[in-house]
């Protein structure tokens, strides 16, 4: 590696590469690897190579597995049209239009990032059914609409249309508004200047946007196992579920059905790839203008209303259900001023108590997973970017594929691969599998981060670091550390918080004996203390909001983040 | 002069009647008062921040008057006091942007063919046309490319074409060559110039560079803080700049202030006059001078009016550029072009040229008017 060498940066061929990708390898290849051999090579769990494929024939010849796969894809399609629905409107008007109280409707968006979806579900099952909040206090029962497929959309609708409302609202406020006035000077009116210029220019953008919904609407879990089943609508993550937890144990169809839906995930993975690299216009164009905003005149109250409707449904919902759920001394006893308390808050938080083990497992694991993931993802990102061995698209390819892996597929790949018979240790059954999962699931954060940082930072940087005498490794550590280190704890943070909520790694792989948030919260709804579990919710969504906002105001102050 | 005031209303193609313009509480234009009559090109010249393209911006519809009333072809397009307010689309026009402001969309031949689909013009009359206005920039058979395939001279050009295609009645440019290097500048400065003499161009050109204006336009209007200061012909800028301010912003010369004492006018701090008193105005015992590059002379060392030491000399390609100091009579630095170099530290006489000197009143900005033949 001479050019390595000539200009100074780390080779790709040290060792610090070769222990990034061994790690990678370890992490992301080998449970992959397995759920491939697995789909192949039914024997595979008794190290056996015995009737190649006849299980992949089973499982494609199942009837069920097509409607599994064409419900998946409807429910994707379903929930990115709702969100375009939804959040396209609202990104116009909030950033073309002078529209009172704007940064308090954009905060009330980041809300849904910070209840997970299958806590929200469970908000909305104890609002909508049979005797649930609505019910209670307007008399309608709801539970025919939230148990039925558009049931399901709708609830995953509300999580996610925030990512295409900030998606919209960032690329029309980059491009649209300006060249938008250009077309007017030239001759076009205001409604022709939007669908020629504005819209064009922010559908790269938005579609990408979509695509990401789509992706998160096929790998969620929580929402279709717990709205789902009841109304029979299977999809491939729950099919995956059924068969590596429900009796008789199917391990190939498992495999089967995750290879499938890794396909789907890589396929809106890569189009959400292509379009922003071909056709991203943000970058274009010459000094940024301040924009200036159309009053709505007559259609304010109207849109007021449209924020204030979508802002209730998607935020006050589901927090206020579970902190009603939460308050209640018994479910039975209702709304009723007489049965609120704080017992079950009392009870999470008493010395010893399961909830507060679970509490503490998922906290301790979420640093963990926070900092092994932004360590992780800061090397191979660097590696990546700035590297010039070969290797380095080996490395690429690692980092980029837990992308396309939804957390019942890392699952799936790590029972597989850790079962087996000839490993002489294996982390299954310990702790440590967890942290595993979680550090494969969330490692495309941190990862994604850094590569953008990293290429923020022009190479004169580094040159200028190596004129004056500094090494590769002091470079790295006075130079280049410092500068992503920003980007890099937000990473982290949002790791953190994911971490400490998820649900379906958790439920599938913990070891026995050990409880998590998010099994806890699971089982306390499934054994019927739901006010239980929703103080543990409750609980979870104030803390792992606020423990990353305490970290950034602190780093605020002492100026680590512009 | 009587031939445009006789004409009417309609000749002039922008009227811009005691416009202010307020972003919150700050107030950028501020009683701006201008007509261009038709078929002339105006400039609007002035420093950066001083409210050039909000002014561009309010004849152009994208924004609304705070104060005032706008004109475009004799016809109201924005009066304050009424709330009247004609959106840009329906006011005609063309303009070419600082940033080029391209649709990276679009191509090349679509960016041009745009203005005139807006104003229902068919297919097969809009392609002859937009290849005659792409011809007419040099980038005929450009068409079909994509404006991020080109340099940024080509998008400026291309951004032209946009501007002229449909022909319409006011061309607006703001700082259209700003983002370009200087050789390619003054490339299309001359390009331009002769675009807007071939179709007889209304025009508003906005820039902050003297030359540019001075040599594209019939007038020019100097803007400071946020109104004009003075609107002329070059020529009569240069002859006449109405402020101490619009000549220090030409460069026209060395601004000074000075005190009238006994019969000479003194630089405070002088042990020697710099002028005789009867060279200056009567009846005021200060005002501030303009002494314009013509109005010093150097002559050998002891002859001359002043005596002044060389500080440096700078070799501009067809002279040097002096600049000096004159130790009798107050530390003010000078600068005046001279054919030979001259050595830091060498004395030199000034023989003054009294016809042009330039005398304004202190802190009043119209000039002090002197009887022509007291000098
Ligand atoms: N949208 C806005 N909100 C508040 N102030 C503004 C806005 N746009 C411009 N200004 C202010 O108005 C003043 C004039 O701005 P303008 O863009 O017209 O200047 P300019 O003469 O075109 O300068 P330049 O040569 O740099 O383009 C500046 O002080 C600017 O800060
Ligand atoms: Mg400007």
């Amino acid at each position: 590696m001479k050019a390595g060498a000539a200009t100074g940066r780390i080779s790709g061929t040290g060792p610090l590469f070769w222990a990034v990708t061994g790690l990678l390898l370890l992490l992301v290849a080998f449970p992959l690897a397995f759920i491939i051999l697995q789909a192949i090579f039914p024997e595979i769990g008794h190290a056996s190579l015995a009737r190649p494929f006849s299980g992949m024939v089973a499982a494609l010849g199942d009837w069920k597995l097509l409607g599994m796969a064409r419900n998946t894809v409807a429910l994707g399609i379903m929930v990115m049209a709702g969100a375009a629905l939804l959040a396209i409107p609202l990104g116009v008007f909030r950033v073309l239009f002078r529209l009172p109280l704007g940064r308090f409707w954009d905060l009330c968006f980041l809300v849904p990032f910070m209840i997970p979806p299958y806590i929200a579900t469970l908000g909305w099952i104890m609002t909508l059914q049979p005797r649930g909040y609505l019910q209670q206090l307007t008399g309608i029962n709801g539970a025919g609409f939230l148990f039925s497929i558009p049931g399901v959309a709708f609830v995953m609708v509300l999580s996610t249309f925030p990512v295409v409302y900030f998606a919209v609202s960032r690329t029309l406020e980059a491009v649209g508004q300006r060249y938008g006035d250009v077309a007017r000077v030239f001759g076009a009116s205001p409604l022709r200047a939007f669908w020629r210029i504005t819209l064009p220019l922010a559908t790269p953008g938005l579609a990408a946007s979509l695509l990401l919904v789509f992706a998160m609407a096929i790998e969620e879990y929580g929402t279709p196992a717990a709205l789902g089943r009841r109304a029979g609508f299977d999809v491939l993550v729950t099919g995956v579920d059924n068969r590596i937890s429900d009796w008789p144990i199917d391990l190939s169809g498992a495999a089967v059905l995750s290879l499938l839906l890794v396909g789907l995930s890589l396929i809106a993975f890569f189009t959400q790839l292509r379009i922003l690299s071909r056709r991203n216009y943000e970058t274009t164009g010459g000094k940024p203008q301040a924009i200036e905003r159309r009053p709505l005149g007559l259609w304010t109250v109207p849109v007021l209303l449209f924020f204030a409707f979508a802002a209730f449904i998607a935020c006050a919902v589901p927090l206020l259900a579970i902190l009603a759920t939460a308050l209640q001394r018994t479910l039975s006893g209702g709304l009723a001023f007489g049965n609120f308390g704080l017992q079950n808050f009392t009870e999470i938080w008493s010395q010893g108590s399961d909830g507060l083990t679970a509490l503490m497992s998922s906290l301790s694991l979420g640093v963990s997973t926070a900092l092994i993931t932004g360590l992780l993802g800061a090397l191979a990102s660097y590696f990546v970017v700035r590297g010039t061995g070969r290797g380095r698209v080996l490395l690429d390819a690692l980092s980029v594929l837990p992308n396309a892996l939804p957390g019942v597929v890392v699952a799936v790949g790590l029972i597989l691969a850790w079962n087996q018979p000839w490993l002489p240790v294996s982390p299954y059954n310990t702790p440590f599998i967890l942290l595993i999962a979680y550090c494969c699931i969330l490692l495309p954060f941190p990862v994604r981060y850094a590569n953008a940082a990293f290429r923020q930072i022009g190479t004169s940087l580094e040159s200028a670091a190596r004129v004056a005498g500094a090494g590769p490794v002091v470079t790295l550590r006075r130079i280049l550390g410092p500068l992503v280190a920003p980007s890099m704890v937000s990473a982290m943070l949002l790791v953190f918080a994911v971490a400490s909520r998820e649900l379906v790694a958790s439920i599938l792989v913990a070891p026995v004996g050990m409880t998590t948030v998010a099994t806890f919260i699971w089982r306390q709804f499934e054994q019927g203390s739901v006010g239980l579990g929703m103080a543990m919710a409750f609980t979870a969504i104030l803390i792992t909001t606020a423990l990353p906002l305490i970290v950034l105001i602190a780093m605020r102050r002492t100026r680590m983040v512009l | 002069m009587s031939g445009i005031s006789r004409r009417a209303e309609a000749a002039e193609a922008v009227t811009v009647r005691n416009v202010s313009q307020d972003y919150g509480t700050s107030r950028v234009l501020n009683g701006v008062d201008f007509a261009l009559p038709t078929g002339q090109v105006m400039a609007l010249l002035g420093p950066s921040g001083c409210g050039k393209t909000t002014l561009l911006r309010l004849v152009a519809g994208l924004l609304a008057p705070s104060i005032g009333s706008v004109g475009i072809a004799g016809n109201l397009v924005a009066d304050a006091s009424t709330g009247f307010f004609l959106p840009p689309e329906k006011r005609g026009l063309g303009m070419v942007f600082q940033d080029y402001a391209l649709w990276p969309h679009m191509t090349i031949g679509e960016n041009v063919a745009f203005p005139l689909e807006m104003r229902g013009i068919g297919r097969s009359e809009r392609e002859t046309r937009v290849e005659a206005a792409l011809q007419r920039v040099g980038l005929g058979g450009f068409g079909a490319r994509r404006p991020s395939d080109l340099s940024g001279g080509q998008q400026q050009r291309v951004a032209i074409a946009r501007a002229i295609v449909a022909e319409p009645g006011l061309v607006l440019f703001d700082e259209p060559l700003s983002n370009l290097d200087r050789e390619l500048r003054e490339q299309l400065v001359g390009e331009i110039g002769e675009l807007v003499a071939t179709l007889g161009l209304t025009a508003l050109y906005v820039t902050h560079d003297q030359a540019e204006a001075f040599s594209l336009a019939d007038s020019v209007a100097v803007m400071r803080g946020g109104h004009i200061v003075q609107a002329d012909s070059p020529e009569q800028l240069v002859a006449q700049p109405a402020t101490p301010d619009v000549a220090e912003f030409l460069k026209l010369g060395t601004v000074v202030e000075v005190e009238a004492h006994g019969d000479g006018w003194w630089l405070p701090g002088a042990v020697e006059a710099l002028l005789p008193r009867s060279l200056g105005p009567a009846g005021t015992d200060d005002a501030v001078l303009l002494l314009t590059r013509s109005a010093l002379r150097p002559v050998a060392s002891g002859e001359g009016q002043l005596q002044a030491v060389v500080r440096r000399s700078q070799f501009r390609g067809d002279h040097h550029l002096l600049t000096l100091v004159l130790p009798r009579a107050g530390e003010i630095e000078l600068s005046l072009t001279s054919d030979r170099r001259a050595q830091p530290g060498e004395r030199l006489g000034l023989a003054l040229v009294p016809e042009a000197l330039r005398w304004f009143a202190r802190s009043r900005p119209v000039p002090v008017r002197l009887s022509e033949p007291a000098l």
